[in-house]
């Protein structure tokens, strides 16, 4: 099958919804179709040859953070152009209500169409400003995928749409069969907690992470708090006094390092504030073995099976957060049982799933 | 204002009636389309789905009196429009077939047993999404040609209003994962 996908955010940074496209783009080629991705993008020397750049990018707040998009006048000919050269049997656009390449493509274009909504907080403001055009556009989406019931939800509510709930893939062999890295690995007299996200982005929750550090440390004296993210949070960091010492930066880490921080750390931390659909690191470091400790936020509460594959504390609450922690690492035999099952429950989120139930969405759609 | 100013007024305004009739018009004319496509679509997912029911029968997957009665129910699915209550008796018979969760978790665990099941799960899985897709585009129809501008154009012509397909497809508990 020929399959142009659409993603709106740029793929010079990083992020949940490009890392999904790259990673679908692969799985898709390894079963032999034929794939094309339209993106934005400046720096093309790191693009893999599949992926068309549509030129740069403008930082837009939406969904809570700052999202680089494409748009205007060359973006839309690029789009038209895209669509026109790769005479696609099926175009499946991601995010397409967020003002970008993926409604440019959705507004040109005529075959087959797949959308994944990978978002549980549409921006309903924007949407009543260009509501008819838009709700034309929607229209043509044939088959709607949610990477969450969060998402699906949010979709029924703002824009009166179905979708089918396929979750976001992992792979989760990889994480499972990592080595520990040696830099991160826990100790009995330095356990190890791993945070992963941008430093800068507030929702992301680092704050709350660094306020459960003292009484944390005050059970655990030894304790390192490995936080990996781009961004800069010197304000922060600056305020901790002398619990600083227990904080490594580890910078923006690679997916390689990144298994080797979850397989060798004490307990992965998700503090995040809100926005988030579906909690796909919370995923990998389930696979990776990690025990895991998240916000009690919707999205997170159903990954961790109401807290069956891992402990939940009360969203944005420090001393939740560091209780926690303690838990986690003390009470060892209960830890032991989360992370067992939830090694067997991260097996409906490997890519082998994934892409099984995404082609069927395309046959389905293209009736093939 | 003088004459001219007027006529130009009307003139635009004609012009953005016709223009969103014609929007209308459009996007009605592509929803109708869109819900024939997944009448198809549901037909040919339903048929392929019958014919793994079928293949399965012969297999000896099943008892013999289980293989004949869906053998049975799939020869009629085969035949039946996409709307008809044979996909609803062949789910049924599929359902006491494959038995409960736990028959159907120790048939995956059956080297010759779980290909079978996977061909069939996958073909369920399939029908499902048709139906759903399908539903979904016949609310979007029906949602568009109540508006009064639908309406009182008469714009749907005499094309029948959409109705959704009801047949139960709930796939045996454990075969189709949530």
């Amino acid at each position: 099958m020929r399959i142009g996908l659409v993603c709106p955010y740029s793929f010079d940074v990083p992020g949940g919804v490009q890392f999904h496209i790259r990673d679908l783009a692969g799985e898709l080629i390894d079963r032999g179709h034929e794939v094309s991705v339209l993106a934005p993008a400046e720096d093309l020397a790191r693009l893999p040859a599949h992926v068309v750049a549509a030129g740069g990018s403008v930082p837009i707040h939406y969904n809570g953070s700052v999202a680089r998009l494409s748009f205007g006048p060359l973006a839309a000919r690029r789009t038209r152009r895209w669509l026109a050269e790769g005479a696609f049997d099926l175009l499946h656009v991601h995010e397409p209500v967020a003002p970008s390449l993926s409604m440019l493509a959705m507004l040109t274009a005529s075959g087959p169409l797949v959308a994944t909504f990978h978002s549980a907080q549409t921006k309903s403001r924007a949407m009543r400003v260009a509501s008819p055009l838009i709700r034309g556009a929607m229209e043509k989406i044939v088959g709607a995928i949610s990477v969450s019931e969060d998402a699906r939800r949010t979709v029924m509510d703002h824009l009166g749409v179905d979708s089918v709930i396929i979750p976001n893939g992992v792979h989760v062999d990889v994480f499972a069969q990592a080595a520990a890295d040696p830099r991160w690995r826990a100790t009995a007299e330095r356990p190890v907690v791993a945070f992963l996200g941008r430093l800068d982005e507030p929702r992301k929750g680092l704050k709350v992470a660094l306020a459960a550090l003292p009484r944390v440390r005050a059970a655990y004296p030894g304790v390192r708090l490995v936080v990996a993210g781009a961004g800069d949070a010197a304000d922060e960091l600056g305020q901790l006094g002398p619990h600083r010492a227990a904080v490594e930066l580890a910078g923006p880490i690679s997916d390689a390092e990144k298994a080797g921080l979850f397989k060798g750390c004490s307990v992965y931390i998700a503090p995040q504030l809100g926005g988030e659909s579906f909690g796909i690191v919370l995923v990998e470091a389930m696979a990776a073995g990690a025990p895991v400790a998240a916000s009690d936020m919707a999205a997170f509460r159903r990954v961790l099976d109401d807290g069956r594959l891992g402990r939940l504390f009360r969203v944005g609450d420090a001393e939740d957060l560091a209780a926690a922690i303690v838990a986690t690492m003390g009470e060892s035999a209960a830890t032991g049982r989360q992370v067992e099952a939830a090694s067997l429950a991260v097996r409906r989120y490997d890519w082998s799933t994934v892409t099984e139930r995404i082609l069927a969405v395309y046959e389905t759609v293209s009736g093939r | 204002m003088g004459w001219t100013g007027s006529v130009l007024i009307a003139l635009v305004l004609a012009i953005m009636a016709v223009a969103s009739v014609w929007y209308a018009a459009s996007r009605l004319d592509r929803m109708h389309r869109r819900v024939d496509n997944a009448w198809n679509s549901l037909h040919l997912q339903l048929t392929r789905r019958a014919s793994v029911a079928l293949g399965l029968a012969h297999e000896g997957l099943w008892d013999p009196v289980s293989s004949m009665v869906v053998a049975e129910a799939a020869r009629a699915s085969l035949e039946a429009p996409p709307w008809g209550p044979e996909h609803s008796e062949l789910s049924a018979a599929l359902r006491a077939a494959t038995g409960d969760r736990a028959q159907i978790e120790a048939d995956l665990r059956v080297a010759d047993r779980e290909p079978l099941l996977r061909e069939l799960a996958s073909a369920w899985y399939r029908a499902i999404l048709a139906r759903r897709f399908l539903n979904e585009a016949v609310t979007m129809t029906v949602r568009l040609r109540s508006r009064r501008l639908v309406r009182i154009l008469h714009l749907a012509g005499r094309t029948p209003m959409p109705e959704s397909c009801d047949i139960d497809d709930a796939p045996p508990d454990g075969l189709v994962a949530g």
